[in-house]
């Protein structure tokens, strides 16, 4: 057999590959490839013994040239089939050479088709993989998006309460002993009010505007910038060096916020309020910080100051405010609030002709006792004054009631709070007190703050004293200078401030010479005057001589239960 | 932050045909999916010559690496590279300088995913997700400015790539874009489908364009002066300029190949 007859034959077998498909490389290579495929076929088929593995492994090869388009394996077994046997040996040996090619193309074919499915099935658990590390990647991405989203304010970019939080939790963890931190809360006045007046849109520019700014602020100052929402911001002051750093940093802020922003063809300006806190990092809870540095902001805002710094002492009285509070309205409802009584003196012959009653929350457990002071302003911010009100006004008129049925036609004196006086319903509720516990409506006297709820509810007044009960000024010489009012309102009494008769002591001619003259003009009107606080008999008679008819105070008799007022009216 | 959140994620559809895994079964590849074979075989059955086309592209892209390599370009950029599993660019260029280094664009994620794992191991190669029509990004890539040192002589190859770039994508601008970058000595190496040379051939070339309207990437078919007009000024197309594929510098061996009109190639060297 001739190398130009095999290389002819090498020459068909090529051309029917690459028109069988694509064939990466150069035609050269693959010639010379082919070429080998073909001397070890022909190797094999005059190998002694006769072994068909090599057509086999010869199949594979083909798939590893690349060579691998379905009808490469068609056009190489029809290729060697018919003019193989003819080269190798003719027919002179009875077709054993036949019959060993088409043996050895048998395998080839094998050899071909599994390589072609390994290489099939491997490219499909590739392409299955590269899908999935594609989602898993997208996902991923996502995640890491929703991520970012969920650490940052939306309208600003900045990172949000929960990043605070985290970045905070991460200080804490971190921190040695000693370390400090402070924390700067900043709430900007005005964004609400831009909002409402220019819209959303604008609102959202300035919150844009403000958190620039703030940016500059907390770059220039290394520190850690959060937008907590709406218009409240959060500078943290790593290894603050006390209170007053802090406070430094809310002064830059506001420096910086000070100059006005344009929004929507306006020039507006915003104002900052800060609530301060510092202290040692180890520890604590990222919570706590920010409910510190919100309760300091709390009170700057009250006190309508610029900043306010958390101290522990009044985060614990309002602690205790807010616990007393929450506690009031079970003890209404357990009855836990009753009246005690002072005694109203009539200071010409010292009779006792009145008792003023005195809210008394008279705690279970061994709980001290707690004076109206303590509770009734927090009852009046609550709103459960109104009710709890009712339940000692009713309290006092049966009472009243009850030492009339016995024979002591006391006048019962009752506080009426500011926020009662602002119930349409009062004289109808007053009315049907007075009725269910038979107290004639005489003898109940509405002790009224002087405020300007009092000139403010001058119809609710006359409706009350239409019922036939006596109006009091309460606490006169403490508020509003309301003389006036006197003449407007039908007042029957005045109660003059413990405060103002203190004032006669120091021998203020001053003092004096007022009380004086409000208490001639009193009876020109006919009002009665009681003098509140009475300490000492020296103010006794001080009062006495300017022409007080009533007198009420620690002198004469503290606030004591029903019993010990029965006792002493004998 | 401040654009707004696009959440929906970049998509892969295995339900609609992906123009570099249609070609990656044109050529007799396995990286490819059911809907792929289904769209190139109708592709084929509209216009018969489809396969021959796809693989002279293919073969012309082989002969320019090496006719590149061989005037000392040892850094290649291949944007829209499709899924490289036959006759890759790396392995050519690495064949004739074992450094040379290859960055694989395209934009079809699994195809990236897909070479990110082919290329695993070889240090020259790499593989990034981008986009022709944005070609600023595909150049200040970190990956690409990684491997590829642009003060000294880059092949960009455009192959099979910007007939998928209509006229409103401006795919003179992003040629020229890409010029820019090229240090003296750069090539732009670029195929495209070409209008085929009988009415009967445009008529069936029609057919088979009109399916592939119905895909993501639509084709558009250029003839020679468009596309030269489209390389434009920044370079300078080689001999023998916009001709069919099998025409290119052909291999001794190929001559005797079926000449495909409709696959126009050029290489031109940056002016």
């Amino acid at each position: 057999m001739s190398d130009e007859a095999l290389s002819e034959l090498v020459e068909h077998w090529l051309r029917g590959v690459v028109e069988a498909g694509f064939v990466p490389g150069v035609r050269a290579r693959a010639r010379a490839a082919l070429r080998d495929l073909l001397d070890e076929l022909v190797a094999a088929v005059r190998a002694e013994p006769f072994d068909s593995a090599p057509g086999y492994r010869i199949g594979v090869e083909l798939v590893d040239l690349r060579m691998a388009a379905p009808a490469v394996a068609g056009v190489t077994v029809r290729l060697f089939a018919g003019a193989l046997p003819a080269l190798l040996g003719g027919s002179s040996d009875g077709g054993e050479v036949r019959e060993r090619v088409l043996l050895l193309l048998d395998r080839l074919v094998t050899g071909f088709t599994t390589a072609q499915r390994a290489a099939a099935v491997g490219a499909a658990e590739q392409m299955n993989r590269s899908e999935k590390i594609h989602w898993r990647r997208v996902q991923t991405d996502l995640q890491q998006r929703l991520q970012e989203a969920l650490l940052h304010e939306v309208r600003t970019g900045l990172p949000n309460r929960q990043f605070l939080c985290k970045n905070l939790g991460e200080r804490i963890a971190a921190a040695a002993p000693g370390d400090r931190l402070g924390v700067c809360l900043l709430s900007v006045d005005g964004v609400a009010e831009l909002t409402d007046a220019l819209g959303h849109d604008n609102g959202d520019r300035l919150l844009a505007g403000v958190a620039w700014r703030l940016r500059q602020v907390a770059t220039a100052g290394g520190w850690f910038l959060a937008h907590l929402g709406d218009d409240e911001f959060a500078l943290v002051v790593a290894g603050a060096g006390g209170p007053d750093e802090v406070v430094k940093a809310a002064a830059s802020a506001r420096v910086a916020l000070s100059p006005p922003f344009p929004i929507d063809g306006y020039s507006f300006s915003v104002g900052v309020t800060a609530g301060v806190v510092d202290g040692p990092l180890a520890g604590t809870h990222p919570e706590g910080w920010l409910r510190d540095a919100h309760l300091a902001l709390a009170w700057a805002r009250q006190d309508r100051r610029e900043h306010a710094v958390f101290e522990a002492v009044r985060a614990e009285a309002d602690r205790s405010r807010h616990r007393l509070a929450a506690a009031m309205p079970a003890a209404l409802a357990k009855g836990e609030f009753v009246p005690h009584y002072q005694p109203l003196y009539r200071l010409r012959d010292h009779a006792i002709v009145g008792v003023e009653a005195l809210a008394r929350w008279q705690r279970p457990d061994g709980l001290p006792a707690l004076a109206p002071q303590q509770f009734i302003s927090l009852a009046e911010r609550t709103g459960l004054i109104r009710p709890l009100g009712r339940s000692l006004l009713e309290q006092a008129c049966r009472q009243g009631a009850a030492w009339r049925k016995d024979g002591h036609d006391l006048l019962v004196s009752v506080n009426l709070s500011p926020l009662q006086l602002g119930e349409p319903g009062l004289a109808a509720e007053v009315a049907d007190i007075l009725h269910r516990t038979g107290l004639p409506a005489h003898r109940l006297q509405l002790e009224i703050t002087e405020s300007a709820a009092v000139d403010e509810h001058r119809d609710r007044l006359r409706e009350l004293a239409a019922l036939g009960l006596r109006l009091a000024v309460d606490d006169f010489g403490t508020g509003y200078a309301s003389l006036a009012v006197l003449s407007r309102l039908p007042v029957t009494g005045l109660k003059v401030a413990g405060e103002l008769v203190a004032d006669l002591d120091t021998a203020s001619p001053a003092a004096s010479a007022i009380l004086r003259h409000t208490i001639e003009l009193c009876h020109d009107l006919g009002i009665e005057v009681t003098a509140e606080g009475l300490e000492t008999s020296s103010r006794e008679r001080l009062v006495s001589d300017l022409g007080c008819d009533l007198g009420q105070g620690y002198l004469f008799a503290r606030p004591a239960p029903p019993s010990e007022i029965t006792a002493r009216l004998g | 932050m401040a654009d707004s959140y696009d959440w929906v994620p970049e998509g892969v559809d295995v339900t609609v045909p992906d123009a570099s895994r249609v070609y990656d079964y044109a050529l007799g590849g396995l990286h490819n999916f059911e809907v792929d074979r289904d769209f190139w075989n109708r592709t084929e059955a509209a216009f018969p010559g489809a396969g021959l086309v796809a693989r002279a592209n293919r073969a012309f892209l082989g002969r320019a690496v090496r006719w590149l390599s061989a005037r000392g370009v040892r850094q290649f950029l291949d944007i829209g590279s499709g899924i490289p599993t036959l006759g890759n660019v790396h392995e050519v260029a690495q064949e004739a300088n074992p450094d040379a280094r290859v960055v694989y664009v395209d934009i079809d994620p699994i195809a990236v995913e897909q070479s990110r794992s082919l290329l695993a191991g070889n240090p020259y190669a790499r593989v990034i997700q981008g986009d022709l029509r944005d070609p600023e990004r595909i150049l200040t890539h970190p990956e690409v400015l990684d491997l590829l040192d642009f003060s000294r002589p880059v092949a960009v190859l455009t192959v099979a790539v910007l007939h998928f770039v209509p006229d409103s994508a401006g795919p003179g601008a992003i040629v020229d874009r890409l010029g820019k970058a090229l240090a003296p000595g750069g090539y732009l190496v670029l195929s495209h489908l070409g209008p085929d040379d009988s009415p009967a051939g445009r008529a069936a070339q029609e057919t088979a364009r009109k399916l592939y309207e119905r895909t993501p990437t639509p084709v558009v078919i250029r003839d020679p002066d468009e596309i030269t007009e489209i390389v434009g000024d920044g370079f300078e197309i080689v001999e023998p300029g916009v001709v069919a594929a099998t025409g290119w510098h052909p291999d001794p061996d190929e001559a005797g190949d079926p000449p495909q009109p409709t696959a126009l190639v050029a290489v031109a060297r940056k002016r």
